[in-house]
């Protein structure tokens, strides 16, 4: 049962790197929209002095720890799972011999692999861009995995759910930016969570995204 | 003993109706109105072990419902369905392990991976011993001809070379059934053949009970043992081939070498009995239902008009029946 899931991983890692130009293109996507991200923040600093109480080097280390996870959180398999589901495809895997949620969370791994290599890419020439030092203690790095395994999950479930409103729509595309949005919210991608509203950051706490 | 059982299966589905125009539209909206709508219709077969049936019908007729409804990909809306001992929607992903399904030209191959990446997921999933992989992939690659497909990339293969690598695929597993529907469309003569050769093949190694849906009457003629025939979502036949053509092929075909005609024999002879379907001066072709006459009786009335030299006479065939049943609706 693991093995089939793995596999169906490894087989999505394999069907994205066939072709160089996915890993190059995602990754300058990446970069984009990190130094988006930073340059925003650059203006906030240059004007008001202050970033809301961080510095502007914590600032750059935040967004480049996001561009590492956004490939991690916001990708997934919700649009090929309606697509399947429009098309017809998903014959191949209701006649498979695991389950149908089995068989996606195997693909789900295999988008978020190759996401996190794109994202490690892109963290790593980010990096070199911005020269930032990222010490990090053993103890923080493995908590840090520890707790971006904890999401996928809670991602993948929420991947299901919109995935699966194919059977009674035709486009998903809306669904996918509502979830995209609470994603970007929740998990602090937009902007750290000490900057929201308090009710906001408080619920955040209880999302586990 | 039978592998598979359908005891008044039926399939019923909810059909939109809406109203014309764009008006039409926006008020289905807001009142959706539905009709039902029977696919299939209290159907009822049983199928031993080892069986090749062609399972035949129109467009539309419920062959493709009750595919899946045996592979447990549709619930059905009443009646019962075993398949080796299990329930398929129930236990779908058990029943799963002993079948395969090959559905018309939806692939289950990865599109853009070599083609062994696909077998090679095959074999994880349904846990083949390595051993009997490698013998089931040595024995698929030169009864189809696979050996320069397998690292090709799917999406470069052609529709052909895609259905014989599917059609591998689907046995590489060796299931006890498989189910393929339609797996012949819209190939070329020789892929067609290698494909039957391929399926008689395993079917009569491995006792794979094989049901077969297509409109290719070629493929039930040189396939299949046995016969269903559907119409309208319920069974009109159910039996041996051969029994099927005694059954409906009442048609005979003749053809007449002749010679010293006389004038136009169509227009000279009105009989109930037979049919000129085409004529010259040296060949009359006709047809009559041996339920009617005999040819003694046709030869009898043409030879006021001419001397008969040769006679050749050929049974209906396969097509020519079906495509008098499907007339007849």
């Amino acid at each position: 049962m693991i093995g089939s899931i793995f596999t169906l991983a490894r087989m999505y890692i394999k069907q994205y790197s066939i072709y160089k130009s996915n890993y190059i293109l995602f990754t300058i996507n990446r970069l984009v929209e990190g130094l988006v991200y930073i340059f925003v923040w650059l203006a906030i600093y240059n004007q008001t002095g202050n970033a809301e109480g961080f510095t502007l080097n914590e600032i750059v280390i935040y967004y480049v720890l996001v561009i590492i996870l956004i490939p991690v959180t916001t990708w997934g398999i919700n649009e090929e799972m309606s697509h399947s589901i429009r098309n017809g495809k998903i014959h191949k895997e209701l006649l498979a011999p695991l389950s149908y949620f089995k068989y996606y969370f195997g693909l789900n791994l295999g988008e978020i692999g190759f996401g996190a290599f794109v994202g490690v890419s892109a963290g790593i020439i980010s990096c070199f861009i911005w020269q930032v030092n990222i010490n990090i203690s053993l103890v923080n790095l493995i908590s840090f995995i520890v707790v971006v395994l904890l999401g996928i999950p809670v991602t993948f479930f929420l991947q299901m759910i919109v995935g699966t409103a194919g059977f009674y729509t035709n486009s998903i595309w809306g669904m996918q930016i509502l979830r995209k949005s609470i994603v970007y919210i929740f998990s602090g991608l937009i902007a750290p969570l000490t900057l929201f509203p308090r009710m906001v950051s408080k619920t955040s706490k209880y999302i586990t995204i | 003993m039978a592998i598979i059982e359908a005891k008044n299966l039926v399939k019923e589905y909810k059909t939109i109706i809406k109203d014309k125009g764009i008006l039409g539209y926006i008020k289905h909206l807001f009142k959706p109105k539905y009709e039902k709508f029977t696919a299939v219709d209290g159907i009822n077969f049983e199928i031993n072990e080892g069986e090749l049936v062609g399972y035949i019908g129109e467009n539309g007729a419920g062959k493709s419902t009750t595919i899946k409804m045996l592979t447990g990909i549709l619930t059905p809306t009443s009646g019962e369905v075993i398949v080796n001992g299990l329930v398929p929607y129930k236990s779908r992903i058990e029943n799963n392990k002993n079948i395969g399904a090959v559905f018309g030209q939806k692939t289950q191959l990865w599109w853009d991976l070599p083609v062994i990446e696909s077998f090679r997921l095959i074999k994880k999933m349904y846990k083949i011993p390595e051993g009997e992989y490698r013998k089931n992939l040595k024995k698929f690659t030169e009864l189809l001809d696979l050996e320069d497909l397998l690292e090709k990339q799917v999406k470069n293969l052609s529709l052909g070379q895609k259905m014989r690598c599917e059609i591998a695929a689907t046995f590489l597993h060796n299931p006890k059934i498989v189910y393929l529907d339609e797996p012949t469309i819209g190939l070329d003569v020789l892929v067609k053949e290698n494909i039957r050769r391929f399926i008689k093949n395993i079917n009569k190694e491995k006792n794979t009970t094989v049901i077969l849906t297509t409109h290719d009457v070629k493929d039930i003629e040189e396939v299949c043992d046995r016969i269903i025939l559907i119409d309208k979502g319920k069974i009109i036949f159910d039996g041996e081939k051969q029994k099927f053509k005694d059954n409906y092929g009442k048609n005979i075909k003749a053809e007449l070498i002749v010679k010293d005609k006389v004038g136009n024999m169509a227009e000279k002879i009105n009989s109930e009995n037979f049919t000129i379907t085409e004529e010259s001066n040296e060949l009359i072709k006709l047809k009559f239902s041996h339920e009617k006459t005999t040819i003694m009786n046709v030869m009898e009335e043409i030879s006021k008009y001419c001397k008969v030299l040769d006679i050749h006479m050929q049974e209906s065939e396969l097509e020519d029946i079906l495509k008098e049943i499907y007339k007849k609706g």
